[in-house]
C-alpha cells in the first residue's frame, strides 16, 4: 500500500503565525461577496514543531511535503486459482477489517484476481472469501495485509 | 435508466376461451401479501373485492403468459444497511401454485424470477445460488391502463409454469416462501434478506410482465446480481470507498484566497464503482452520492471527472432526484457521451438548487434543523472494456467551478480542466493557500461538517496532530468536538 505513513517521519510542522492570524478573517462560509484578494505564495520552508496551543488551522501552516489524503490505496491478490471446487463458477467477496465491501461478484477460475483499494488510512488489513454456486463448496476464507 | 413511464397498450387483454367466453384480462392485486417472508395467497380473491377473479380468468392468464402464472412482487423491506428506498433484495426459498381439481390439489413447484443471486440461508456457511426479487420504493405509472399496478410499486417478477387448464379447476392459490438468509456474513446475505414488512403480490399479464423485467428497478444498485441463465450481463463490482460506504468532499470556495478553514462552503457524499466482466475489464462505472452540507455564499457547480484515458469512449447518464424522491428533477436524466475522461457536471449552481428557506445555508448553521439533500446517480458505458489499470484512481477528481469567481477548485495535486475557468490564465493551477492548506478535502464518511465559521482544525482537535504526521491520530475524524460540529452523519444525509 503506498503512502503508508510512518509514525516518525512527521509530514508537516506546525507553527502558529501572525500572518495567519491576521488573514483570519478572509472569506470563508460568510458573505457571499467576492474575496479576489491573490494569496501569498505557498510556504515552502521547513517548519518547526508545533508549539502552540490552539489546534486551528488559521493558526499553524503546514509544510510543503504535507499530505492530506485520509485514504490510501493498495492492491489485493486473491489466489482463486488455488481452490479446487465443484462449483464451476467462482465468486470473490473482499473487505475491509470493518465489513465493508470493497469488490463482490463473479470472476474467471484458474487465475489470480487482483483488485486496488481505496482504504481509510490505518486499515490495512483485508478480507477476502471465495465461493461458488454449489452448496458442496464451504467458503475459502483469507486476509491479505498491506 | 430506464424510464418509470411506460404505456401498455394491451394492458387488458380480451382471451377468447375454447367455449367461446370472450374474458378481459387485467392485472389484479391480490388481497393476500407475503407477510415476515411466507404467502398463502388465494389467487381468486382480489385487493378490491370487486375484482375477485374465476377460475376461467386464471386460465386467460395462463394463456397470456405462455403456459405460465407471471406474479408481481412490492419489495418492500426496510431500508436499512445497503438496502435503502433506491435498491432492495429478497431471495425466494420457494415459490409453487396449487390448483385444486377433482382429482385433488396438483402442485406447479418450478418458478424462476429474473435475477439470481448466491448466497448462504440461516445457520449455513456455504453459499448456493437463489432466484432473488430486486425492487425500489418508486411508484409506476402504467398510462391508459386500469390496472391495479398502474401507479403501483410493483417491483420485479414471478413465473411459475402451469401445464393444466385452470378453468375447470376450482381453487388455486400461490405459496411464496422467502429465504432467511444468514445476516452474519454481510453482503450479499444482507442485503437479500427480509424484513418483517409485507409484500403486495399481483397476479400479471405477460405485457405487464415484461414492462416490469424491463424496467428493472432497485437493480441497479444491487449487489451480486446474477442475471438469468444464458444471459452475459457483467456481475461484478469493485466499490470505491466500499459498497456501502461514501466519499465525503469538503470545500472552502474563496479560492485563491484563504478562507475560515470550516471547511463546510460545500460538501458532497460520492461514491464509485467499476463493473467488471468476467477477464476484470471494466465495462461500466457507476455511482451515486448526496448533497451533504452547503455553507459557502459563492455559487458553484460540482464536478465529478473520471480521468479515464484518451482510448476510452462511450455513453452513459446522469440523474439528480430531489430531497426524498425518487423522480428525477426537471432536466434529468440528462445523457452522457465521452471520449476520454468523463467530466460530469452533477449539481449546478447548488446554491439555487438547495436552500433551506431563507436561511443562506444549509445544514451548516449551528441550531439550524438538518434537512435532506438532493442525489445524484450517474452511469457509464464503456464502449471497449478497459483493463482495471487504466481505470482512474480513487477518489477521483471531485472539483468546484465557482460562479463568482470564475476558479476551479480541486484537490491537490489534481490540475484544472475547464477551458471556461480563469485557474491556468491567472496561473492559479496549484490548490493550496499561502499557508500549505487545501481547498478541497475528501474525507471518510463518518466526518461531520463544521458549525459555520469553526475551523476543522478547532472542530477536529487530532486533525493538526495527523497533518503533522502523528500516526496515532490517523483516525482524527471520529473524534469531533461535539459542539462544534454538525450532526452531519450518513444517517442523516443518507435516504
Amino acid at each position: 500500500m503506498r503512502h503508508v505513513p510512518s509514525p516518525t517521519a512527521a509530514r508537516l510542522a506546525v507553527v502558529p503565525t501572525i500572518a495567519a492570524l491576521l488573514l483570519a478573517g478572509c472569506g470563508g462560509g460568510g458573505g457571499g461577496s467576492s474575496a479576489s484578494t491573490p494569496a501569498p505564495a505557498a510556504t515552502t520552508a521547513a517548519t518547526p514543531a508545533p508549539s502552540g496551543s490552539s489546534t486551528a488551522l488559521k493558526d499553524n501552516t503546514a509544510s510543503a511535503s504535507a499530505d492530506f489524503s485520509n485514504f490510501a490505496s493498495g492492491k489485493v491478490s486473491v489466489p482463486v486459482e488455488s481452490v479446487a471446487f465443484v462449483g464451476s463458477r467462482r465468486f470473490v467477496k473482499v473487505a475491509r477489517d470493518d465489513g465493508a465491501v470493497l469488490f463482490l461478484g463473479e470472476v474467471a477460475p484458474g487465475m489470480p484476481f487482483t483488485i486496488t483499494v481505496d482504504a481509510p488510512r490505518g486499515q490495512r488489513r483485508f478480507d477476502y472469501e471465495i465461493f461458488s454456486e454449489s452448496a458442496a463448496d464451504a467458503i475459502v476464507r483469507g486476509e491479505v495485509t498491506l | 435508466m430506464n424510464s418509470r413511464y411506460f404505456h401498455v397498450a394491451a394492458a387488458t387483454l380480451l382471451l377468447v376461451l375454447p367455449l367461446g367466453e370472450a374474458l378481459a384480462v387485467t392485472s389484479t392485486r391480490l388481497k393476500g401479501t407475503i407477510d415476515k417472508g411466507y404467502g398463502a395467497i388465494d389467487l381468486l380473491q382480489a385487493g378490491v373485492q370487486s375484482r375477485n377473479l374465476t377460475m376461467a380468468q386464471l386460465e386467460a392468464f395462463r394463456r397470456d403468459n405462455g403456459s405460465k402464472l407471471a406474479f408481481a412482487v412490492d419489495v418492500n423491506e426496510a431500508a436499512d444497511g445497503l438496502e435503502k428506498s433506491a435498491s432492495q433484495g429478497v431471495a425466494i426459498e420457494y415459490a409453487r401454485v396449487e390448483v385444486t381439481t377433482a382429482a385433488g390439489v396438483v402442485k406447479f413447484e418450478q418458478f424462476s424470477s429474473q435475477t439470481q443471486s448466491s448466497v448462504a440461508r440461516a445457520g449455513q456457511t456455504t453459499r448456493s445460488l437463489w432466484y432473488t426479487l430486486i425492487g425500489d420504493a418508486g411508484s409506476r405509472q402504467i398510462t391508459g391502463s386500469t390496472s391495479d399496478i398502474s401507479g403501483s410499486s410493483f417491483d420485479a417478477t414471478i413465473r411459475i409454469p402451469v401445464s393444466i387448464d385452470l378453468s375447470t379447476a376450482s381453487a388455486a392459490r400461490l405459496i411464496v416462501k422467502f429465504l432467511d438468509t444468514n445476516e452474519k456474513l454481510g453482503d450479499p446475505e444482507s442485503f437479500y434478506d427480509y424484513s418483517n414488512g409485507f409484500e403486495d403480490v399481483a397476479i400479471v399479464t405477460a405485457g405487464d410482465a415484461t414492462y416490469l423485467d424491463q424496467l428493472a428497478p432497485g437493480r441497479e444498485e444491487a449487489p451480486l446480481v446474477l442475471a438469468a441463465p444464458g444471459t452475459t450481463s457483467p456481475n461484478s463490482r469493485l466499490y470505491y470507498p466500499s459498497s456501502d460506504q461514501f466519499y465525503i468532499a469538503a470545500y472552502e470556495d474563496q479560492f485563491p484566497s484563504r478562507g475560515d478553514y470550516d471547511f463546510n462552503d460545500l460538501v458532497v457524499a460520492y461514491r464509485v464503482y467499476y463493473e467488471l466482466d468476467s477477464s476484470g475489464n471494466a465495462v461500466s462505472i457507476g455511482g451515486e452520492g448526496y448533497l451533504v452540507a452547503r455553507g459557502g455564499g459563492f455559487d458553484s457547480d460540482w464536478h465529478l471527472r473520471m480521468a479515464l484515458p484518451a482510448t476510452a469512449a462511450g455513453t452513459g447518464s446522469v440523474t439528480v432526484f430531489a430531497p426524498d424522491q425518487l423522480t428525477p428533477i426537471a432536466g434529468f436524466p440528462r445523457n452522457v457521451n465521452f471520449s476520454g475522461a468523463a467530466d460530469l457536471e452533477i449539481f449546478t449552481s447548488v446554491a439555487t438548487l438547495w436552500r433551506d428557506g431563507s436561511n443562506a445555508f444549509v445544514n451548516t448553521l449551528r441550531d439550524q434543523v438538518l434537512i435532506p439533500g438532493h442525489r445524484f446517480t450517474f452511469q457509464l458505458n464503456l464502449s471497449t472494456p478497459l483493463p482495471q489499470g487504466q481505470l482512474p484512481a480513487a477518489p477521483f477528481d471531485p472539483y468546484l467551478f465557482v460562479y463568482n469567481s470564475s476558479y476551479e477548485i480541486h484537490l491537490p495535486g489534481k490540475s484544472p480542466v475547464l477551458g471556461s475557468s480563469r485557474n491556468t490564465r491567472d496561473g492559479r493551477t496549484r490548490f493550496t493557500d499561502a499557508a500549505g492548506y487545501p481547498f478541497a478535502l475528501v474525507l471518510p464518511h463518518d466526518w461531520r461538517a463544521p458549525v459555520e465559521y469553526i475551523d476543522v482544525g478547532l472542530a477536529y482537535p487530532d486533525l493538526i496532530g495527523f497533518i503533522g504526521g502523528d500516526a496515532a491520530k490517523q483516525d482524527w475524524y471520529l473524534r469531533p468536538a461535539a459542539d462544534r460540529t454538525k450532526a452531519t452523519s450518513p444517517t442523516v444525509w443518507k435516504w
